[in-house]
């Protein structure tokens, strides 16, 4: 499929040109008008040369697409780890919403088992073994030998 | 000279101060392996402790936690490809991919000797010409600087060798581009901030960084699970952990030039071990025979080499202007300074004349530090390597909470976890579109140091460009860069030219 | 298993009781300003056996910002937790960057203060101040100073500020922005650029190296420790600047907490161990309480406001 080949390119010549656009608008500060380079000076210039790039790359791609044609196989994505994927992602995202609420202690806890549980490691005592130990520990040598403070759980104190 | 230097080893080698190195060296390590600490943390921490232990002692202290930091990096650098410090970003292109390949090990063991090498090599020169540097140290303006970062982006080329230079560029300019976002440092001007006040500080290089590398390189293998190498690792091997004379001979003249080439760039206050590990890898592989170039990326012994001993070698050498004029170069360095003040030293030309016991104990404990560090990592390299023979599933997780654990400890803001999971997804997609990750870190550290300098040499200049030829230090530089940074790509263009020409009709 | 389960239990309350008795809010990284200044006040509360456990939470972002709205926030739950913070909240909040101004938190005491310096190498043709004033005369622009910092913040404002008082176009000025205080001596060390204006503490180590020579300070009156430096006014020229350091609570503190903290810092002030942290650091004294303390915001918040408008950094 042609879009595999220069899908990179052309995400790449969009958020160019978007990021070129929000580079014009750069508020300058009154003072700034006199001078020959300014704060959006470099902004401008990485997306004019962003811009020609991507789009080089997609005239390159086209060019690659034509001479090796579509044998090539599709990502070679498997659908179950798609969804592993899917699932440890939110549960990245998870953890960091939990982190401030509950705290370090807990949330890590439940990230690390949840986590493990995710990647197909079911056994108990593992689970509890390998995240325990690692969470007290590291809380112990933060807190005290470091003397660098850990969320303590807004939601119970 | 010789007695001055006798003072200090004198003082190096007293029982509290030998103490004093190691459980530096062991502290550094330690934290430099845990992605959100670093050098800068773990100083800042140990600088009340070393109050009651007087200035050598406490100097001798931070100095082997510094470097222990270093090692600490290239250790998370190489196994889990997650390059908690700048200075060791650069170890990771070929580190990673030697672990991988089951010669996690040997890894280990080139970036200690190298790194050690470097810093010996650095400290050897520091005893030799602190004084003269002095000089060195004040003679680059800004347009030099700009010219010196031009130089470390050619480095690109490194990443672009099979065909995908066009890639490569995109991901570097993406990282130039990432680097403006937040408050203009040189006006105040807020620029792609959207009105969020967590983007005002701009993007941290330690939540790019693992989002690039450690975060999407764990994501990736999740995705696209590679049975063989998980069998393989999974059984435990990983490679010897010496170093035969074949390694030595291959590595050596790369460990040399790197490590001078790397402590001059550290005398330069505005540039350290960042700059000083990517230049080196770029030149190497640019001086590489073919048969060693090929391997650049892919694990080669010398992609590792390099930057290990260049960045030992860059910390060494910004010690010289700490020392001789009182300039920190970095970060680091700079809380040395506020150490050394506080300590009721100061730091400048007077501190040799003066307090010459601390400047020339500093030095070799600075020596020293380089062999304990050697000696403590060495036996430690089998049990580290053994991080890689846990399960994957655990393994996977782990480093998840290392790198989100690592970037909420800078900042403690879930703001950024959040950017860092977004910009990891991001990561992932590229990966999966063939994209290489590393010129995007290298254009994202660089942005920001060309922006603030090349604006700096305008202002100086009035708006005018004449400060580019003006001095010819300025000048060269120039054409050295232009040089690098051309020559492959003419050499890429008559590639094409003769693919094009050969195709038959 | 219960055990595992009574050892976890343990371990939650253990970690919520992890707030010690003062606790210092840091809003920026370790090693920095704030933290230093903390750090140092709660060693010398707890050498002095003032204090039973200072703890430090370091907390970087928006400029500061977000700490004031973490204290702001959850002060109230927080115990004995003080924000420290310093004159870059008044030029923050002035420029907009930061939407919290020292209104919304309560200012409890400062408790040290930093003034503005200006130095130019050892063999630099100017001598003393009135030579900078002289070539500022011919021409404005014919200098280049030096600042650790963005154009428009402290070391910017502190220069313009000393040459509108000798009637000069102080927003004309070529300042050179930084990124730190090392970079900007380094660059007038090199001979990059002409003049550095800088806070008075890094002023004196490059100055006692006999690198550099302080041309005038921004200090209301002579320092008694070092009276050689001449004060912009004792030059004539009518203006100064302090950068103070000082501690904030949350905006709802009762009365007796905060009559409880002057009282502990009024001691704390007094005692050897402070006397040795602050010399130590080169800072000065500078205790000036409750509402004292916010006169001087106040009187601070107008003059750089005046200045900062005509500067064309705020509309």
């Amino acid at each position: 499929m042609l879009l595999r080949f220069v899908l990179g390119p052309l995400l790449f010549l969009m958020f160019f040109t978007v990021y070129g656009i929000y580079a014009w608008q750069i508020p300058l500060l009154p003072f700034e008008q006199y001078e020959a380079v300014d704060s959006s000076t470099l902004p401008k210039i990485y997306a004019g040369l962003g811009v020609i790039f991507s789009f080089l790359g997609v005239i390159a791609q086209y060019i690659k697409y034509r001479d090796e044609g579509d044998d090539h196989a599709p990502l070679g994505l498997k659908k179950e780890n798609i969804k592993t994927i899917a699932l440890v992602i939110l549960l990245m995202v998870i953890y960091s919403a939990l982190l401030e609420p509950l705290g370090f202690i807990v949330s890590t806890l439940l990230f690390l088992i949840a986590g493990f549980w995710v990647m197909g490691e079911r056994r108990g005592r593992i689970l509890l073994l390998s995240s325990v130990p690692m969470v007290v520990i590291f809380w112990l040598v933060m807190t005290q030998l470091l003397d660098i403070y850990l969320a303590a759980g807004t939601f119970w104190s | 000279m010789f007695d001055a230097l006798m003072v200090g080893v004198d003082a190096a080698f007293q029982w509290n101060n030998l103490m004093y190195v190691v459980v530096g060296c062991l502290v550094g390590t330690f934290i430099g392996m845990l992605p959100g600490l670093g050098p800068i943390t773990a100083i800042a921490l140990m600088i009340p402790i070393t109050y009651s232990i007087g200035p050598s002692s406490g100097m001798i202290l931070m100095a082997g936690v510094y470097y222990g930091a270093i090692f600490g990096g290239s250790t998370s650098s190489i196994l889990i490809n997650a390059p908690g410090v700048a200075g060791t970003v650069a170890s990771s292109f070929d580190g990673y991919p030697m672990a991988r390949k089951g010669m996690a090990g040997k890894a280990l063991a080139i970036a200690a000797w190298s790194s050690f090498t470097g810093g010996t090599i650095g400290a050897v020169m520091l005893m030799v010409a602190a004084p003269t540097l002095a000089e060195v140290s004040l003679s680059f303006y800004s347009g030099d600087y700009v010219m010196l970062m031009f130089v470390g982006l050619t480095a690109i080329a490194a990443f672009s060798s099979n065909g995908e230079f066009l890639k490569a560029m995109m991901m570097t300019i993406f990282g130039l581009a990432l680097s403006t976002i937040g408050i203009d440092p040189s006006s105040g001007t807020e620029r792609f901030t959207f009105g969020q006040p967590d983007l005002l500080d701009g993007l941290s290089f330690l939540l790019i960084a693992m989002a690039t590398f450690a975060l999407s390189e764990a994501l990736m293998n999740v995705i696209k699970p590679d049975k063989q190498k998980d069998e393989d690792m999974g059984k435990g091997n990983l490679g010897s952990f010496k170093l035969t004379k074949g390694d030595v001979k291959e590595i050596a003249p790369s460990v040399g030039r790197s490590s001078v080439l790397g402590f001059l760039i550290g005398v330069l206050p505005g540039a350290g071990a960042t700059i000083a590990s990517f230049m080196a890898y770029a030149a190497e592989r640019n001086l590489a025979p073919a048969k060693y170039k090929k391997d650049f990326g892919e694990g080669a012994k010398r992609g590792l080499a390099a930057p290990e001993a260049a960045n030992n070698a860059a910390c060494t050498g910004s010690f010289v202007p700490l020392l001789t004029l009182g300039i920190p170069g970095s970060g680091t360095t700079a809380i040395m300074l506020g150490a050394l003040i506080a300590y009721g030293l100061q730091p400048g030309p007077l501190l040799m004349q003066d307090n010459p016991d601390v400047f020339w104990s500093v030095i070799v404990s600075m020596y020293f530090g380089n062999i304990v560090l050697l000696i403590l990592n060495l036996p430690l390299i089998p049990y580290l390597a053994k991080v890689l023979v846990l399960p994957k599933p655990l393994l996977t997780i782990f480093i998840l909470f290392f790198s989100l654990i690592g970037v909420y400890l800078v900042s403690f803001n879930t703001f950024d976890l959040f950017m860092m999971i977004g910009f990891a997804c991001i990561a992932l997609l590229l990966r999966l579109l063939t994209f290489p990750m590393a010129p995007l870190l290298l254009g994202f550290i660089l942005g920001d140091m060309i922006e603030r300098n090349f604006r700096r040499a305008m202002l100086i200049s009035d708006g005018s460009m004449n400060w580019l030829w003006e001095r010819p230090l300025t000048l060269t530089i120039f054409i050295i860069a232009i040089v690098v940074l051309f020559v492959p790509l003419f050499g890429f263009m008559k590639g094409r030219l003769n693919k094009t020409t050969a195709t038959p009709d | 298993m219960r055990l595992f389960l009574i050892s976890l239990f343990t371990l939650l309350c253990l970690s919520n009781t992890a707030m010690a008795k003062d606790h210092f809010l840091i809003p920026g990284g370790p090693g920095g300003g704030w933290d230093t200044t903390a750090r140092g006040i709660g060693e010398a509360l707890m050498k002095s056996g003032l204090s039973d456990n200072a703890s430090f939470q370091n907390m970087s972002g928006g400029g500061g910002g977000r700490a004031i709205a973490y204290l702001i926030e959850i002060g109230d739950r927080q115990g004995d937790m003080l924000m420290v913070n310093s004159t870059p909240i008044v030029i923050r909040a002035l420029t907009g960057q930061v939407p919290y101004s020292y209104r919304d938190v309560k200012p409890i005491a400062s408790i040290i203060a930093d003034y503005g310096a200006f130095i130019v190498r050892a063999d630099s043709p100017l001598k003393t101040w009135d030579d900078a004033v002289t070539e500022l005369r011919k021409n404005v622009r014919s200098l280049t100073i030096a600042g650790g910092s963005a154009r428009g913040s402290m070391d910017h404002l502190v220069a313009a500020l000393a040459v509108n008082a000798a009637g000069l176009e102080g927003s004309r000025i070529r300042y050179i922005p930084y990124d730190a205080g090392g970079q900007a001596k380094a660059g007038l060390l090199s001979g990059e650029v002409q003049m550095l204006s800088t806070g008075l503490s890094e002023a004196l180590e490059i100055a006692e190296s006999g690198q550099a020579r302080i041309l005038a300070i921004t200090a209301p009156e002579t320092i008694p420790a070092y009276p050689e430096l001449p004060t912009l006014k004792s030059l004539g020229y009518d203006t100064s600047f302090v950068n103070w350091r000082g501690l904030f609570a949350y905006p709802d503190v009762p009365d007796e907490k905060v009559q409880e903290y002057i009282e502990l810092y009024s001691k704390l002030l007094k005692t050897p161990e402070w006397a040795a942290v602050r010399d130590r650091n080169g800072w000065m004294d500078l205790f000036r309480t409750t509402d004292d303390f916010e006169a001087d915001l106040q009187a601070q918040e107008e003059q750089l406001r005046e200045l900062m408008t005509e500067l064309g950094f705020i509309q």
